[in-house]
């Protein structure tokens, strides 16, 4: 795997946590990793390998803040969640991945 | 923010990792949670969550990452491996510490001590302004040259001075002897000190007629007053006389450095007596009284502008009083002002000590870091395979370059760590062996900018010493570098570069060590022109208004000491004078001789020194009586008309071998030559002969002289016997600063001699070191070749050829060093003697023994490694293989 491709991915990663944090209250890696699957009804697979590494560079940007709480069966977990520069650069990336796929759609149509 | 967080980070990585392994884990548990709710046995959930894991040691270094900054991680975990290096390498580690802090600590005592003699500020106003004047000859004016300076200066705008005599004080719990200051009224507002207690002098008091004042130091008021706030207006007994206490000075306050002729600390200040009219006298003149002039230059006044004013006013002055300021032929070199900044003349002689000291340390720091070098250099080849492993694994050469580097600098930090803390302890210590008081040096103590020029200093030593192991540490080569056997001969050239700098560092400093030596050695076996045996000096002082001014009663007072003491049984003779052998004296120039004239037909003007002694001096201290005869009952009078002078005198002035007879003219009249003397050691002993003249005690006396007596009794007998004698003539005479004449040759020595001892110390601690690396080095070179000396052995070398084979490269650089460093003496010969107030040249034979000595330590420390060599046997050593 090059790593163009790497990053392709990872892109493609923070846009979809950034969206998932967007709707709602904070989360924990698991979970946000749970909802991903759920939502592309299992197509993607997060791995932790992936996902928590992005979390914290995200973090380190700031577009995500963390914390860590306690879970809901009472154990010591981060919880991570949007913030306004997260919610900007969700605006940004997801107007991008729309143009992407839609450009991408079109070529497929037409062609 | 986040740069500070991941600043933070990476001081905190155990608490970073737990974190990351906490979340990580929570993330494994919900896994294997829903792996059971979805039905999964418990064996099997492990395996699947671990399945999904992946590799968690990347993502746990990929999260830290994004955590910290990176180079900055980096360069702790270099830090972090430089520490375990040291620990695991202890001997070699602790011999590196302890060599560069002695380096580093060394350098920073005497930067400390430098700070104090420079840069610190003294405890006076804006002392960059003040000045001091001086005749010539290192003189001091009189109070006629004060009162015309203050008068006629365009360039400073304050001046005061200060006197500094014996005074005796009753009134307190015993009658003792103290040291007074007499000043004018200007002399604390011009230093910018305020009493703590009461007021300073008024100038009125300076005048005739007031009841006499004292300021006390807080020295005194602590000691001696018990420190009585309400001291103000008691009064004290100070030699016979009330004088009432009105002030307390600071106690950060002293002016009494020995290198301004103070030779103890003071005790009080009192107002000098100034006389309304003072006839012109200069002091170098004899007649004058020598007081200590500081003065304050004006705003935007140069030292230049300073000193041509005040010669200026010595022309003005040399032309009004001719026969009081000798400048006959208006030759500058007789009579002139001299302006020197007041800190220069605080630091004095002791400028070329610090010189020694920072030449010293500096050389002896430059050693340890090759020392150190070449261990590491060693230390760094022997990990050739660390850093091949590294290489392969994708370290840069620069990352190889800056992890050798800061492990350098770990060793520097601990080693300036070391020596700061050691740094105070050493500067007090140099203090404390310094030949005389050193209030200025005394006050030398660490502050931010010792601790900013250590570090400084451990830094650039790291650069130095590191950079060359750094260099060639990290150069590797993929297939030998990774295969067990390390036979690399890589840095040998740079490691006897390495002892051929120590050797000629060391020699260069044997050289200096030697020429004090060689310095000290003359001044010592130089005849002295006396006889110091048997003989005891004291000092006596008549209570007087004027203590260093001629008084005509005075000699007619120690006549009659001397005849009482003449009579103790066992004194072989006794006498006055006014200036014993090596201890400062008078001038006296103002006269011309008679029958003696120079090339324009015109009477030769003389410049002598001059004593005033009784009949039996000369006979008393053992001096060469050459021609005439000296004085007797009949010299007596209020004229001078007889005066004996010293064959300096005679040579200078080429009055040839019938000196006896001609005569000096003197305002008074004439004074004739009736004898001549050999030269004696005048002021310390490393000034050559100087002209001198002896006038008669009977002729002219001053209140404050030296008694000498001659016996064979010990020196506290005799000492009772004389103060008894003396008791006898006057109860209240006090006889102090008593000293045999052998102790005050030594004393005179003392500076010289702590020259050498510093200057020795500084070349065998060198010598030590660059020893330690020949041996260090040899012993490598041997143990690296010892396979390839064990074939040639087994193979039927002759140990000789081996041992020459081993050594001849080493030798050849230990010469070239060896050649360096007596070449870099020789060069510098002029500055060290300047710096070391050396009269001597260094003589050829110094040269030789020091190359000599420096290659008996060569040997030495190359026997034992090749010992080894030949003890070498081939069998073992093969076997290895």
């Amino acid at each position: 795997m090059g790593a163009a491709n790497k990053d392709h991915l990872l892109g493609k990663l923070d846009l979809l946590v950034l969206r998932v944090l967007a709707c709602g209250d904070s989360m924990h890696g698991y979970s946000i990793a749970e909802r991903i699957e759920q939502l592309s009804e299992n197509v993607f697979q997060v791995g932790e390998g992936s996902l928590y590494p992005a979390l914290h560079r995200m973090d380190e940007a700031g577009w995500i803040r963390s914390q860590w709480a306690a879970s809901e069966n009472n154990r010591r977990a981060r919880y991570y969640r949007i913030t306004a520069a997260g919610r900007r650069q969700l605006d940004v990336e997801e107007r991008e991945w729309l143009r992407a796929a839609e450009a991408i759609a079109n070529v497929l149509r037409m062609a | 923010m986040g740069v500070l967080r991941r600043f933070i980070n990476v001081w905190r990585s155990d608490r970073l990792q737990r974190d990351l392994d906490d979340e990580l884990e929570f993330h494994r548990e919900m896994g294997a949670r829903k792996a059971l709710d979805q039905g999964l046995g418990g064996e099997e959930a492990r395996q699947e969550t671990k399945r999904r894991m992946g590799n968690l040691s990347l993502t746990k270094e990929q999260m830290r990452d994004a955590r910290v900054i990176g180079w900055l991680a980096s360069s702790v975990q270099d830090l972090r491996h430089g520490f375990v290096l040291l620990r695991r390498d202890a001997g070699v580690s602790t011999l590196i510490l302890l060599v560069l802090a002695l380096g580093i600590g060394g350098n920073a005592a005497i930067f400390t001590l430098v700070k104090a003699a420079f840069l610190d500020p003294l405890p006076y106003r804006e002392a960059g302004r003040l000045v001091t004047i001086m005749e010539p000859n290192g003189f001091l004016p009189s109070t006629y040259d004060f009162v015309e300076l203050k008068t006629r200066t365009r360039t400073l705008e304050q001046m005061a001075f200060a006197q500094h005599v014996d005074m005796q004080l009753n009134g307190t719990d015993e009658p003792a002897r103290i040291i007074a200051a007499r000043v004018t009224a200007s002399f604390f507002p011009l230093l910018g000190v305020n009493p703590t207690l009461g007021r300073t002098f008024g100038d009125e008091e300076n005048g005739p007629g007031r009841a006499p004042a004292v300021i006390l130091t807080d020295g005194f008021w602590r000691a001696r007053m018990g420190a009585d706030p309400s001291v103000i207006g008691r009064t004290l007994r100070l030699d016979g006389q009330s004088a009432t206490v009105v002030g307390v000075l600071p106690e950060g306050f002293h002016f009494d450095y020995p290198t301004l002729g103070i030779a103890e600390p003071v005790d009080v200040y009192v107002p000098y007596p100034l006389d309304p009219v003072i006839p012109p006298h200069s002091s170098i003149n004899g007649m004058g009284t020598p007081v200590r002039v500081i003065g304050r230059m004006r705003e935007g006044a140069t030292l230049a502008q300073v000193e041509s004013d005040v010669r200026n006013i010595a022309h003005v002055l040399s032309y009004g009083h001719p026969e009081a300021f000798p400048n006959p032929q208006n030759d500058p070199s007789l009579f002139y002002f001299t302006a020197l900044p007041l800190r220069d003349a605080i630091v004095g002689t002791q400028r070329s000590l610090l010189w020694l000291l920072i030449g010293g340390v500096g050389v002896l720091l430059l050693i340890a870091c090759a020392n150190t070098a070449q261990l590491l250099l060693a230390r760094s080849l022997r990990r050739a395979r660390e850093v091949a492993i590294r290489s392969a694994l994708g370290a840069s050469r620069l990352r190889l370059i800056r992890q050798f580097l800061l492990e350098g600098f770990v060793l520097a930090a601990c080693g300036g760590t070391a020596g700061l803390l050691a740094a105070g302890w050493i500067s007090h210590a140099i203090v404390r062996l310094l030949p005389s008081r050193s209030p200025l040096l005394a006050s030398a103590h660490l502050d931010v900018r010792v601790i900013a020029f250590t570090l400084g200093l451990s830094m650039i030593s790291a650069l130095v010493f590191a950079i060359l192991p750094a260099m060639k540490g990290s150069r590797w080569t993929p297939g030998p570098s990774l295969s067990a056997r390390v036979t690399t001969v890589e840095g040998n050239r740079w490691r006897n570069a390495m002892i051929a700098i120590e050797a000629a560092l060391s020699v260069f400093l044997l050289c200096a060590a030697g020429l004090v030596t060689q310095n000290l050695w003359t001044l010592i076996s130089t005849p002295m022109g006396f006889e110091p045996n048997h003989v005891l000096a004291m000092r006596l002082t008549l209570p007087s208004r004027k203590q260093n001014f001629p008084d005509p009663t005075a000699g007619l007072i120690f006549q009659e000491y001397l005849e009482k003491v003449q009579a103790i049984p066992g004194v072989e003779s006794a006498a006055t004078v006014t200036g014993p052998p090596l201890r400062a004296t008078r001038g006296g120039c103002p006269n011309m001789l008679i029958g003696v004239t120079d090339s324009a037909g015109v009477p030769k003007s003389i410049c002598a020194l001059q004593h005033q002694i009784s009949s039996d001096y000369f006979r008393t201290l053992g001096i060469p009586l050459l021609a005439g005869r000296t004085f007797g009952r009949g010299d007596v009078g209020n004229k001078i008309t007889v005066v004996i002078v010293n064959e300096e005198f005679a040579r200078r002035f080429g009055l040839g071998a019938d000196i006896v007879g001609k005569q000096i003219d003197d305002p008074d009249g004439p004074i004739t030559i009736v004898g001549l003397i050999g030269n004696v050691r005048t002021s310390g002993l490393r000034v050559s002969p100087f002209p001198e003249k002896y006038f008669s005690l009977m002729q002219l006396s001053q209140p404050n002289v030296y008694l000498v007596v001659r016996s064979a009794l010990s020196p506290g007998q005799l000492l009772n016997q004389v103060k008894m004698a003396i008791g006898s003539s006057n109860s209240d005479q006090a006889v102090f600063g008593v000293m045999t004449m052998d102790e005050m040759v030594a004393d005179s020595a003392m500076e010289p001699r702590f020259d050498v001892f510093l200057a020795g110390a500084f070349a065998l601690l060198a010598v030590a070191m660059a020893a330690a690396g020949m041996y260090s080095v040899i012993s490598y070179l041997v143990s690296q070749r010892s396979n390839e000396l064990a074939i040639r052995l087994a193979l039927g070398a002759t140990r000789s050829a081996i041992v020459r084979s081993v050594l001849g490269n080493t030798a050849a650089w230990v010469a070239a060093g060896l050649a360096c460093g007596v070449g870099l003496a020789l060069a510098t010969n002029n500055v060290i003697r300047s710096l070391s107030n050396a009269a001597v040249q260094g003589t050829p034979w110094m040269y030789v023994s020091v190359v000599l000595f420096f290659f008996l330590v060569t040997i030495v420390s190359a026997y034992v490694p090749m010992r080894r060599v030949s003890q070498l046997d081939p069998a073992v050593a093969l076997r290895c293989e």
